[in-house]
């Protein structure tokens, strides 16, 4: 008889490593397109999302919550997400050649969740509402796309500056063309920036029936800034056509600085945001 | 009787010669016709490009038969070269036939490494052959192989990806910018014959329109009427800039027409949205300065021969998983080859019947006593071997060096089904069982 913990310890471990798996396979394919990493690169990464989807169910239930109660197991969340939406951009563009980008992505995110890992059926009685639940995963939806955004803002760039300095080397004969990788940006943008404003107005809702009135904390100031930045950015592409290098800088910007802004204000203001 | 190949080709003769021995469609059936009244040659097929005259054949004799084949094929076109142009033409016997016209249809043996027309030209001279009625089931076979082989080396490998023409390469840097073509538009800068082709290759990607701007106007104009586009003067060059996504420019000026502050003022006009500048004319006509201009891509002559020379080493690295079809292929036409004798369609028809009888009579064992079972095994063999001696004799008589007596024994293979040996150490060809010719 295998003891569930035990299993779910076990399952932990073995998602990142998976992932890493993954991301090798998917990396000898950008590099080589030799015929086995294109045989197995794409079977790796179901078989990890599959491995992982198993592991947030079986953690689901036998704590009888879903593993999106600390920081890491959000960020955990994030790269599940990440790698499901890859699938899906992957079936659509038909190129596995921003694989090696968007999931090493993913794997850093579920490193991350794995080193800090919280495997107790205990979750703060605050926490413990469907709302929150609908805000938390709002919010890890819309974090991934905008995660996924700055990746397609990353290898736009690199393909438009091979181009321009003519450099016609493995950038620029693996990466689908810029308009592409433009349109997946915009989109992702979007998509992160819907979410994200679902994720606050539910967030805003639960803290006024949860603290009698909305809270002050500097994580919702960082998400409101970054919420009004992609808001702009999202503005400026319906109404100015911003396309290009200029969104593709500000996908990848907007990004650097939320998780720049997420980690000082993690580390300057412990209080806040922060209920477990 | 074996299979021989004479003909020359741009590894073997210069250009003005190649020319004078291109053979026409009504020129190449002529003259198989000509070459079948001969008994030497039963089957034969003449693959005629700008860059080789081959001829195939199936010959009662490899010498004799090579020597007819100068003599009708090439001796009189050839009357112009020095001497009697022996040094230009190259022969082939038995399996390396095989292996050349396949290295030939995978494009391995072309002017440019992996070009796909050859396919198609290797398709049209054996319906030529078969218009001759100078094809037959030895033919068929190889070239049906010949076929297989170019298609599988197309889509299992990379020897065919990746453009090699500075047209095809213009599109294909515009395409990794716009990703397709569909509804852009265009704008020729001159109208010279460089120009003419790019632009038919944009207008072959259905462009939305395509201008032309040339100092000449009437010469704009001529070529707008002729490619299906509209003329502008030269004068308007900068307005017309503003208003297009792909701009090939290939003049003979010694001066750069599209200057930098030209690009500047028209990409504020069209919102900084992408322009591709493709700069095919020497000296060139797009000031690099251009490059400063964000979402510009100006490529020259230079960028375009970096992409055409990494191209073709791409597919020159491709040769050796070509080679490796190719040997799969050339083994499979080999054990056709010997099945086409007396001995292995004995073989294999008997093989064939025991099938369908020890079949037969497990079917139809419960029938019989169990002591009878036995006389129902020899009866039955008895019976098949009645069956089949007087065939078998037949087939005993039969030579594969009468071409008449080969296309009987393969007649035979194909009545009873007795397809091609395998070789169970190879997985089956994915297409395997089509007719890759027809």
């Amino acid at each position: 008889m295998i003891d569930t913990e035990n299993l779910l310890w076990f399952l932990n471990f073995l998602v990142p490593v998976l992932y890493l798996v993954t991301v090798l396979a998917y990396l000898a394919l950008f590099f080589t397109e030799h015929r086995f990493a294109k045989r197995v690169a794409r079977p790796m990464l179901v078989a990890s999302v599959l491995v992982n989807l198993v592991y947030f169910a079986a953690f689901t239930s036998y704590f009888e919550h879903v593993p999106l109660v600390s920081g890491p197991q959000v960020v955990g969340g994030v790269g599940f997400a990440l790698a499901v939406t890859y699938l899906w951009v992957e079936n659509q563009t038909q190129t596995p050649h921003t694989g090696p980008f968007i999931l090493f992505l993913s794997f850093l995110c579920q490193a991350v969740s794995t080193l800090n890992p919280r495997l107790d059926p205990y979750v703060p009685k605050i926490l413990d509402s469907v709302l929150f639940s609908f805000h938390v995963s709002a919010a890890v939806l819309g974090y991934s796309s905008l995660a996924l955004a700055s990746v397609y803002g990353l290898i736009y760039l690199l393909l438009y500056k091979d181009m321009r300095i003519k450099h016609f080397g493995l950038v620029f004969h693996r990466l689908p063309p810029l308009a592409v990788l433009d349109r997946m940006n915009f989109i992702a943008t979007a998509v992160g920036f819907a979410f994200i404003t679902v994720a606050m107005a539910l967030g805003f809702v639960w803290s006024c029936l949860v603290f009698k009135g909305p809270v002050a904390d500097p994580k919702l100031i960082v998400g409101v800034v970054t919420w009004l930045a992609y808001g702009m950015t999202v503005y400026g592409r319906r109404r100015h056509s911003w396309q290009g290098p200029r969104l593709a800088y500000s996908s990848l910007f907007g990004f650097v600085v939320l998780l720049l802004s997420m980690f000082v204000v993690n580390f300057f203001f412990t209080k806040f945001h922060v209920f477990t | 009787m074996g299979l021989i190949v004479v003909g020359l080709s741009h590894h073997t003769a210069p250009v003005d010669l190649r020319e004078q021995v291109v053979y026409s469609k009504d020129d190449a059936v002529a003259a198989l016709k000509r070459l079948k009244a001969d008994p030497l040659l039963p089957q034969a097929m003449l693959l005629s490009t700008c860059n080789r005259t081959e001829l195939y054949a199936l010959a009662a004799d490899d010498e004799q038969a090579q020597h007819l084949v100068k003599e009708q094929i090439f001796a009189d076109r050839m009357k112009a070269a020095n001497g009697n142009g022996e040094q230009y033409l190259y022969r082939h016997a038995g399996d390396k036939v095989v292996e050349h016209l396949y290295r030939v249809t995978c494009g391995l043996d072309s002017m440019v490494i992996g070009e796909a027309q050859i396919l198609g030209q290797v398709k049209d001279a054996y319906a030529l052959a078969q218009a001759a009625a100078t094809s037959g089931t030895v033919l068929h076979r190889l070239v049906n192989g010949a076929v297989r082989v170019g298609k599988r080396a197309r889509t299992e490998t990379e020897i065919g990806t990746g453009a090699v023409s500075v047209a095809s390469i213009a599109v294909e840097l515009a395409e990794k910018v716009f990703q397709t073509l569909k509804g852009r538009r265009a704008l020729l800068v001159g109208a010279g014959e460089n120009g003419r082709l790019v632009a038919q290759h944009l207008l072959a990607h259905e462009i939305a329109s395509l201008t032309i701007c040339n100092r000449t106007y009437a010469r704009a104009e001529g070529l707008a009427q002729e490619l299906g586009g509209d003329a502008r003067p030269f004068e308007e060059l900068a307005d017309a800039l503003a208003k297009t996504d792909v701009v090939v420019s290939t003049t003979g000026a010694p001066e750069p027409v599209i200057t930098g502050a030209m690009v500047g003022a028209a990409m504020k006009k069209r919102n900084h949205e992408s322009l591709v500048l493709l700069d095919i004319a020497v000296p060139r006509d797009i000031d690099p300065a251009a490059d400063s201009h964000g979402n510009v891509f100006r490529f020259d002559m230079d960028a375009l021969s970096a992409v055409i020379d990494g191209n073709f080493e791409r597919r020159k690295g491709e040769i050796p998983a070509v080679l490796k079809l190719i040997e799969g292929e050339v083994s499979a036409f080999l054990r056709f080859w010997a099945s086409l004798d007396a001995g292995p369609v004995i073989r294999d028809l008997h093989a064939a019947f025991e099938s369908v009888r020890s079949a037969e009579v497990e079917k139809n064992a419960r029938r019989f006593a169990d002591q009878d079972r036995d006389q129902l095994q020899v009866f039955s063999r008895s019976l098949m071997q009645k069956l089949l001696a007087g065939v078998t004799q037949e087939i005993k008589k039969y030579q594969r060096t009468n071409p008449v007596e080969m296309e009987r024994l393969a007649a035979l293979r194909t009545m009873f089904g007795l397809g091609e040996p395998q070789d169970p150490h190879d997985p089956p060809l994915e297409n395997g069982d089509s007719d890759d010719v027809e």
